[in-house]
């Protein structure tokens, strides 16, 4: 199961049916307040709606929903009370499940008002919710159920999350296996995003390694406990951290060996016996930590076989070198991700960064990845205040196919430069 | 522009003042100069004074970066010697900066009302880039009055390479149904092709891209309650029409000023079988002989949204795309 892209509709200032291509590499740019955030947090919102235990199928409660209510989540461009998801998989069976997901404003809950599963040949199976309440105010759990080709039959279908089963004896088992696989995609969803907001919390000084870390959190945490716990396992993680460091930044990381505690170190590489501890240095050097540490779990293929990384502003706070070489690092890191074939590693960047954007050109040129690994999302504001999304496709020369690229964006700075070159000029040549 | 200087200019000593009005260009004028920099130019770079190096240097510098993300499409390759030659583009020194100097030029039927529609047609991005370039004189909407005149402006320009080359003409379809150009419009799309970069609308004419939302705003827009109810009339038939019938329907005079065409064979065929009397009657003379004037100023009338629920913004985004890749 391979997670090949997603839909959103009614969804924040996404007030249309707007698709998500997911290709190793796929890169949201836009101005601010555009959209982007939004359009990539719905990953890891849906990740977190798909847990056994989320609180209904919106996970309201999940740190990426911000303390929202559903009325902050669906669009405030109608006065409909839908959202509108759909995950889209690389998979023999089942190809998209596409949720509607409705407020119940009495009863303070939401329910899936519709469920569908598509396989190669269409829909295949459509679980429609009956509205009505159960005596303690709860929606219901009727649903009509068409299976392909059969007439609908009406049964109970329940939802822990976005995750549906059911036990109705009526259900035919078709649709009973139908809708177990799902569930068991859905599953997989959960586990395969990995979210990292754009401001990442501070790396703590010394801690203690307890138990062994689970996952890179989406503030960062845990990644310098997962480092702690992989430099007693051989340090294959570290050994990949520290050496982006050396390239970028002319320093080594490390984590020096303590009776109880852990605490990660930078050295410069001409001067290993110095030691400053990374909370010490500058705020690019941890901003960047969990980045690597997440790029690192997925090259050595522990974060499951078709990760997702959904990552805001990856390169935050670093200097223009730094972010060329992590953008080098990211390239790197489809390149091999094609090149190991089977399931693939598939991040997703909100960025502002032009370094990021012509490091990938770079490497479409040089031929380390396909063109067709790589797509970039122009994510703008229409007039009315909805957001538009424009797919920027790019040649074999790294090209944007057919001028997608919006004109004049990344252009104010060589704007400035060249008023400033004329104006030297005007002077020196009066 | 693309600007490729063969490295043999940089060893003509003569070249040097020609060169730096070329890198000049450059940065004032946005084409973009490519040249080895580890090239002959090198050297002759370095037989500069400080701020003319620096500045050449920045030209190139800058014009890789604009080629980056927004490469030109025309190329022009700028040779020591030797004859002008246009397909592709081969110039001596001298002709390529004559030809560097001129404006991007967009012969429109009416410089006013299409320059509007066409903006209408743009993200605000293209937008801004179309505004800019009229603002530093780098890109001009010419007159070219009806597609007759236009037409002989074309043929005039069918021995002049130059403005062949920086030259897009833009024009009605006249189709009075889909996929039949009027001969008119047709004449001109075969005087430009295959030398002059062209758009024929494939509506009937730019009237024909103002989403019916604008149009019910004219209809109510105006005070004389007489005339308003006439307008909501008009507007009523105009949007029982299909698609496809609207998109084609003579909207400045109406279905008596098409029916003059039918003796010139020009017809709707079968478009308008289906409309009753009451709508042909409302729509005999047309809606409106000012209605491009709706799509001043872009985007106040209607938005981006209205053209792709009218189905109009990939052609028209889609025009405006080519255009910002030949103009830049």
């Amino acid at each position: 199961m391979s997670l090949a892209g997603y839909d959103v509709a009614k969804y924040r200032s996404f007030l249309d049916p707007t698709h998500i291509d997911l290709r190793p590499l796929t890169l949201l740019f836009g101005y601010n307040s555009a959209g982007k955030s939004a359009l990539l947090r719905a990953l890891p919102l849906i990740a977190a709606s798909c847990h056994r235990n989320a609180s209904g199928p919106i996970a309201l409660e999940s740190e990426v929903a911000r303390g929202a209510r559903f009325a902050d989540i669906r669009s405030r461009f109608e006065k409909g009370s839908f959202v509108e998801f759909a995950l889209d998989f690389d998979a023999e069976d089942i190809r998209q499940i596409s949720f509607r997901v409705f407020d119940v404003e009495s009863a303070r809950e939401q329910v899936v008002e519709r469920l569908q599963l598509r396989d190669a040949a269409g829909l295949v199976l459509s679980a429609v919710w009956t509205p009505s309440l159960e005596p303690s105010g709860s929606p219901s759990s009727a649903y009509a159920v068409t299976l392909r080709n059969s007439p609908p039959v009406q049964v109970r279908v329940s939802f822990r999350g976005l995750l549906p089963a059911s036990d109705d004896p009526g259900m035919p088992a078709a649709a009973v296996e139908l809708l177990a696989s799902a569930a068991r995609k859905l599953d997989e969803v959960y586990s395969s995003i990995h979210w990292l907001q754009s401001v990442r919390a501070p790396i703590p000084r010394y801690a203690e390694l307890i138990t062994r870390p689970t996952r890179v959190q989406s503030t960062g945490a845990n990644a310098g406990a997962i480092l702690a716990y992989d430099k007693f396992r051989g340090g294959r993680l570290v050994k990949r951290v520290s050496e982006w460091y050396e390239r970028a930044t002319q320093h080594t990381l490390d984590l020096p060996d303590e009776a109880d505690r852990y605490s990660i170190v930078l050295s410069p590489s001409n001067a290993p016996l110095v030691r400053v501890n990374v909370v010490d240095t500058g705020e690019g050097m941890t901003q960047v930590l969990p980045v690597l540490v997440l790029l690192a779990q997925a090259a050595e293929g522990v974060l499951g076989p078709s990760p997702v990384l959904a990552i805001e502003h990856p390169e935050l706070h670093l200097h223009p070198n730094a972010e060329r070489e992590l953008s080098k690092l990211l390239c790197t890191s489809v390149a091999s991700s094609v090149a190991t074939g089977g399931g693939r590693v598939r991040t997703i960047l909100e960025t502002h960064s032009h370094h990021v954007l012509l490091s990938v050109q770079l490497a479409i040129v040089h031929g380390d990845i396909s063109p067709d690994d790589v797509l970039v999302y122009w994510v703008r504001e229409l007039d009315d205040g909805q957001s538009s999304l424009d797919a920027v496709k790019f040649d074999e020369l790294a090209r944007p196919i057919d001028a997608k690229w919006p004109p004049g964006v990344f252009s104010e700075e060589l704007e400035q430069a060249r008023a400033l070159a004329l104006e030297r000029m005007r002077r020196a040549h009066p | 522009m693309r600007v490729l200087v063969e490295d043999v200019l940089f060893q003509i000593p003569a070249s040097t003042p020609l060169l730096i009005t070329l890198f000049f260009h450059a940065i004032r004028d946005r084409h973009r100069v490519v040249a080895d920099p580890n090239g002959p130019y090198r050297a002759w770079a370095a037989r500069l004074d400080d701020d003319t190096r620096k500045f050449c240097d920045n030209a190139l510098d800058f014009s890789a970066l604009a080629e980056s993300l927004e490469p030109a499409v025309i190329e022009l390759r700028v040779v020591a010697a030797g004859t002008p030659s246009w397909r592709p583009p081969r110039l001596p020194l001298v002709d390529a900066l004559e030809l560097l100097q001129r404006p991007y030029k967009i012969l429109v039927e009416d410089a006013r009302s299409d320059r509007a529609f066409l903006l209408a047609m743009c993200t605000p991005e293209q937008r801004q880039f179309f505004e800019d370039r009229e603002r530093r004189g780098l890109l001009e909407f010419v007159h070219g009055g009806g597609v007759s005149s236009m037409n002989t402006v074309v043929e005039a320009l069918a021995n002049d390479d130059r403005a062949q080359l920086t030259t897009f003409v833009l024009f009605d379809s006249d189709a009075l149904r889909p996929g039949v150009p009027s001969p008119q419009s047709e004449q001109l799309r075969a005087a430009c092709t295959p030398h002059i970069a062209h758009h024929q609308l494939r509506r009937r004419f730019i009237e024909s891209y103002l989403p019916l939302r604008a149009l019910s705003d004219w209809a109510g827009s105006i005070r004389n309650s007489k005339k308003r109810k006439k307008r909501r009339h008009r507007f009523a038939a105009l949007a029982r029409l299909t698609p496809a019938q609207r998109h084609f329907y003579n909207m400045k005079k109406g279905f008596l000023e098409d029916d003059k065409r039918a003796k010139a064979a020009q017809t709707a065929g079968a478009l308008y079988d289906g409309v009753d009397h009451f709508t042909r009657e409302a729509l005999a003379h047309g809606l409106d002989a000012h209605l491009s004037a709706l799509f001043h100023p872009p985007g106040a009338r209607f938005s981006e949204r209205d053209l792709k629920d009218d189905g109009s913004w990939q052609e028209g985004s889609g025009l405006a795309a080519r255009l910002v890749e030949l103009a830049r």
